[in-house]
Formats: C-alpha cells, sequence, structure tokens
C-alpha cells in the first residue's frame, strides 16, 4: 500500500484498540498484574472494553499453574461471559503457548466457539530462545478452517516475508480481501520496532487491507503513535509489554487501553466501538449475544 | 543519523511556537496576535503552557508582515518583560505587501539588519537554501550571504537554527560548518510541506532524518493539516517540535485554534502521555547552545 500520506488526514478513520489480556509466555514472576484465571481474563477484557477497546485477543491459562494452555473448555469460560456482557470484538488466538509448537487441532480448537476474529501467524520465526513454528500445511489448514467457520483471519507478521506468504495464499483463494494485518515488532529476532521497518512493510501490503500495530516492550509507545498517525489501529496489553513506562510495572491492561485513548482524543482520530471495528474490519453478523438484545 | 525509538533514551522535548509568522493573519484566525503587546501576551500563555522558544515574526500597525527593527525591538521588550522564553527571530521576515497589492518575500537587503536587533535575540534562524517558496517567490538564501549573516550573528553571540526545506539544504548548512562559520552541534529544523520545498511523507521525513549529521538537534515543521501526524511521528523518533498559528490555524478539520497556547497544550499532553519529558527553557537553552545574558 502506497502510503503518500497519512491515511487519517481523513477525519473518519476511526482507531480500533485492541488489548491482549494476557498472552501465554509472561508470567506473575515478572508482573503480578497478569490475569490467569478464566474469570481474571474476562473482567480485565470488561475492564478494557470500558476504557475504550473494541478487540479482545484471548488466550487462556491453567488457572492452578498460570502455564498457556488451549483448553477449549476455558475458552468457553471466557467467551461466553463476554459475549453476554459485553458487545467486544473476539479474537481468539491460534497460535497456542510460545515455544511449545502444540498439535495443529489443538491450536485450531478455539475455532469452534466462532469468534468473529483468529490469530493467523503467517511463517515460523526464531522468538526468543525457540523456534515458532507455522509451516505451510498448518497455514493452509488453518485457513481452510477460518474459511468454513466464517472466522477473518488477524494476519501476523513479524518480519516481511509473512506478508509475501499471505499475498501467495491471497492468490490462491486460501485468504480472503480485505486482508487485516496485524505487525508484531520488537520481538526477540523478529522485525525491529522502527519507523523505517513499518514503512518498508506497510509498502508491501495490498490496497485496501487494513493494519494494526504490536510494538513490543520499548517499542510499544513509538509504533503506536506511528500507526495512530498513519491511519492504521494499535493492540496493547500485558500480552506484549508489562511496562507502562521505564521501570514501572502497568497496573492493568485497562491503563495501556486509557492511555492510547487519551492519546487518540487529543489526537483527534475518535475510537471506534465494536461495532464500528466490526464495519472497518467487514466482519460478518456479530455473534455476540449483546449485541443481539 | 541514527535513531533511536526508545522513549527513555531520549532527549527532553524543546517545543517551540510559531505564533504569527509572515504570510497570513487575523483575517483567517484573529486568534493570531500581531501588536507588540499581543504577541508578548500569546508568547507568556505559551511558555506557562510548556514552550520553550518564541519563533517571532513582526507585524506593521495595520497587521501587515513588516522587517522594521523598531517593531521587533518592542516585540522583544515586551516578550521579556513578560516571561524567560528563549525568543528566536525568523530570518526570512515573510510575504511583504507591494503598493499595488501583490505579494513579494522580503529582500536579502531588508532581512540582513535582523541581525542587529537590539535588545538581543537569543536565537535567529537561517534558511539553507533558495527554493519557490510557496510558489509565492524565490526564497533567497545564497551561501555567501548566510555565511556572514551568521558571522554577525557570532559577533553577537545569537544562537542559530537552520531551516531545511530539502535534502540538499543539509548539506549546505555543513558546508558552513566545515568553513569554521555555524557551530556544532547545528540545530535543524526540518520543514516539510512547503510547495517548492520537500513535502511531507512519512518516507521522505525518515530520509531527512537519515541524512542528518549524528549529534545534531533537530526539530520537524510542517505546515495544516500536515502537523500533527508528522509531529506525533516526529517526537517518538526524537525530535523537538513546533507549533502554533504561522504553521497551523486550525486545532481539528475545520475548527480554528483559539490560541497559540491552546496548540501548545495540545502538544504537552501527547509528549507527557508517550513519556517524553518537555525541557524547560533552562533545559532548551542548554541543548541547543544559546547563550542568555
Amino acid at each position: 500500500m502506497s502510503q503518500e500520506q497519512p491515511s487519517n488526514t481523513n477525519p473518519s478513520g476511526k482507531l480500533i484498540i485492541t488489548a491482549a489480556i494476557t498472552g501465554s509466555r509472561n508470567m506473575r514472576d515478572i508482573s503480578p498484574h497478569i490475569p490467569y484465571t478464566p474469570e481474571e481474563i474476562v473482567q480485565s477484557s470488561i475492564e478494557c472494553w470500558n476504557a475504550g477497546a473494541s478487540i479482545v485477543h484471548i488466550h487462556v491459562r491453567d488457572p492452578r499453574t498460570g502455564l498457556g494452555s488451549q483448553d477449549l473448555d476455558l475458552f468457553r469460560r471466557v467467551v461466553e461471559p463476554l459475549r453476554v456482557q459485553t458487545d467486544l470484538v473476539l479474537c481468539l488466538t491460534t497460535s497456542g503457548i510460545a515455544g511449545r509448537n502444540l498439535p495443529y487441532q489443538d491450536r485450531l480448537a478455539p475455532l469452534d466457539l466462532k469468534p468473529e476474529l483468529a490469530s493467523f501467524d503467517a511463517g515460523s520465526i526464531n522468538l526468543g530462545g525457540g523456534v515458532f513454528s507455522n509451516p505451510p500445511d498448518f497455514l493452509d489448514q488453518a485457513a481452510e478452517m477460518m474459511l468454513e467457520t466464517g472466522v477473518k483471519p488477524e494476519i501476523e507478521v513479524f518480519d516481511s516475508g509473512m506478508i509475501i506468504t499471505a499475498l501467495r495464499m491471497r492468490d490462491q483463494g486460501r485468504l480472503l480481501d480485505p486482508l487485516h494485518f496485524q505487525f508484531v515488532l520488537g520481538t526477540p529476532w523478529g522485525a525491529s520496532a522502527t519507523p523505517r521497518t513499518l514503512l518498508y512493510l506497510l509498502d508491501l501490503i495490498p490496497a485496501g487491507s487494513t493494519w494494526s500495530i504490536i510494538g513490543i516492550g520499548k517499542g510499544h509507545l513509538p509504533m503506536s503513535v506511528m500507526a495512530l498517525a498513519m491511519g492504521g489501529h494499535i493492540r496493547v496489553g500485558l500480552e506484549d509489554n508489562i511496562y507502562y513506562s521505564r521501570g514501572v510495572l502497568a497496573a492493568s491492561n485497562a491503563q495501556f487501553v486509557e492511555r492510547i485513548a487519551a492519546l487518540a482524543r487529543d489526537y483527534g482520530r475518535p475510537v471506534a466501538s465494536p461495532q464500528e471495528t466490526r464495519t472497518i474490519l467487514g466482519l460478518s453478523e456479530p455473534k455476540n449475544q449483546k449485541s443481539l438484545i | 543519523m541514527e535513531i533511536t525509538v526508545e522513549v527513555a533514551k531520549m532527549k527532553k522535548l524543546i517545543i517551540t511556537v510559531a505564533q504569527t509568522g509572515g504570510l497570513h493573519g487575523k483575517d483567517i484566525n484573529p486568534a493570531l496576535p500581531e501588536q507588540p503587546k499581543e504577541i508578548a501576551q500569546s508568547a507568556y500563555d505559551c511558555y506557562n503552557a510548556g514552550a520553550s522558544v518564541c519563533h517571532i515574526h513582526a507585524r506593521d500597525r495595520q497587521g501587515r508582515t513588516t522587517g522594521d527593527l523598531e517593531i521587533y525591538s518592542e516585540i522583544l521588550n515586551e516578550i521579556k518583560a513578560k516571561s524567560p522564553i528563549i525568543t528566536q527571530v525568523g530570518n526570512g521576515i515573510g510575504a511583504v505587501a507591494m503598493p499595488d497589492g501583490t505579494m513579494r518575500g522580503a529582500t536579502l537587503d531588508e532581512r540582513m539588519p535582523l541581525t542587529g536587533i537590539e535588545p538581543k535575540p537569543d536565537m535567529l534562524t537561517i534558511n539553507m537554501g533558495t527554493f519557490e517558496f510557496d510558489y509565492i517567490d524565490s526564497f533567497e538564501n545564497p551561501i555567501k550571504w548566510n555565511e556572514e549573516f551568521v558571522n554577525k550573528c557570532n559577533d553577537r553571540n545569537i544562537a542559530i537554527e537552520c531551516e531545511c526545506y530539502d535534502i540538499s539544504h543539509i548539506f549546505n548548512a555543513m558546508e558552513l560548518v566545515r568553513r569554521g562559520v555555524l557551530k556544532e552541534p547545528v540545530h535543524f529544523s526540518l520543514v516539510l510541506g512547503v510547495a517548492g520545498g520537500m513535502p511531507f511523507t512519512p518516507k521522505l521525513m525518515s530520509t531527512m532524518i537519515d541524512t542528518l549529521p549524528e549529534g545534531s538537534s533537530w526539530q520537524v515543521i510542517t505546515i495544516s493539516k500536515l502537523q500533527l501526524p508528522s509531529t506525533v511521528m516526529a517526537m517518538c523518533q526524537g525530535a523537538n517540535i513546533r507549533t502554533g498559528l504561522e504553521d497551523n490555524i486550525y486545532y481539528s478539520k475545520g475548527v480554528l485554534a483559539k490560541s497559540n497556547a491552546q496548540l501548545v497544550e495540545r502538544m504537552v499532553r501527547i509528549a507527557r502521555e508517550i513519556g517524553r519529558e518537555v525541557a524547560t527553557v533552562e533545559e532548551a537553552a542548554e541543548l541547543m547552545g544559546v547563550k542568555r545574558e
């Protein structure tokens, strides 16, 4: 996409804030504020919804150990209350657990709950001390299941080759336009969280795509501000970043959402409601009960 | 220049307010200060809001752009009486109205005497190249003339800010360093979006930043609707910023800014949210090598 001008010069370019509530990697030894149990994940999601998030990105954990899990029942214990109590767009993970590379059927199990969005990691990469494995046959299977279940893939991009992979799958009819990209910049050994990296990646995505950005760790604010000014969307949360500022732990996921909402207000980009988010992303009919009342 | 995106490692943010300019006037935004007392009051309000530098242009009693040294003296005296904000006079003066109603840029002979203003301004700007300013007139800035101008500033210990409207202008500044005239570190202003010079796009700004010599201090100036996107992008790459009614008469689309201070306040709020501390006047003076008596 040619970004000759920041597309937010279009004043209707509302900002989608996604909150990544817990992930499967950061544990309470580094931040006591990370939600573990389904109830904690639901509570934190509701706080983020109230603060301006329209999407929550959901992983679940074993409530006793806090370790990441792909247990469908745990997902259900998060998804069902959120569908009753909020009109949030739910984005469920298909990444599984960082570094464990679970069997495909475990990774894809959350699709049974028919979320409106699910993560789609468009390639393999070194991640910290291990390999985050997303081989072609997994991607084909994931894309096929998402097509069947009407779940829109959120294409997670850790480096430029993943965009090329997604475009090839689009040409094969496995992924449908308009594509929605989530740039994950600043992971250990992935693409760096710098303005130049982002500008390069934006050149590669097709016109008409939507995009959001995750700046991991110290890249969080600079990348968020780049997205704010360039017409992209923003993901925040304790999955991606445990610090609110240098050396200061974030007290909650909502605290991150509040800061982005405050920046967006000052900047003049209104925060998108869940319903507006559905329109922007071209999501099918909402499945949340609350919005059907 | 190597750019960090780590906000905590960036220097404090210097906010310059360009209150008046040498082009438009009260006819398009009645809040634009034109007379010395108004300019001083507005500078005081901006100082209280967090601006550390006040960029100055002069108007005659009818509000027309002028190079009249007595009016500059009056402005400087009024500002200094009210606040300690750093004073900076723009050496282009602006577009002067002719008796037949046409506009022309101030001439080199009208501009050189600015080096002799009493009381001494803390800073003067120089413009690092010749180009068709906003397609109004050739904006002449010959290197020999700039050299003489800087020498006169050096004699009086007036600090210099180098306005660069295109890539070659950065090299012209470095040529003055090579000749032993301009002192390092050079304080650059990247002015993007003035017709005849480099337009603003995120990529072009990135190229300008890459071209800056290591150790420079720098700010970004853009005009009109591009000001907010460019400014927040620059802010998270370590730049200083400029705002004010000279550059942008609107607060948001179709809504006139109520005052210069209103524009400064917004930038201070955004800086706080992203964790960039705003420089005091004393800190700004030290960062830019401004010697004050």
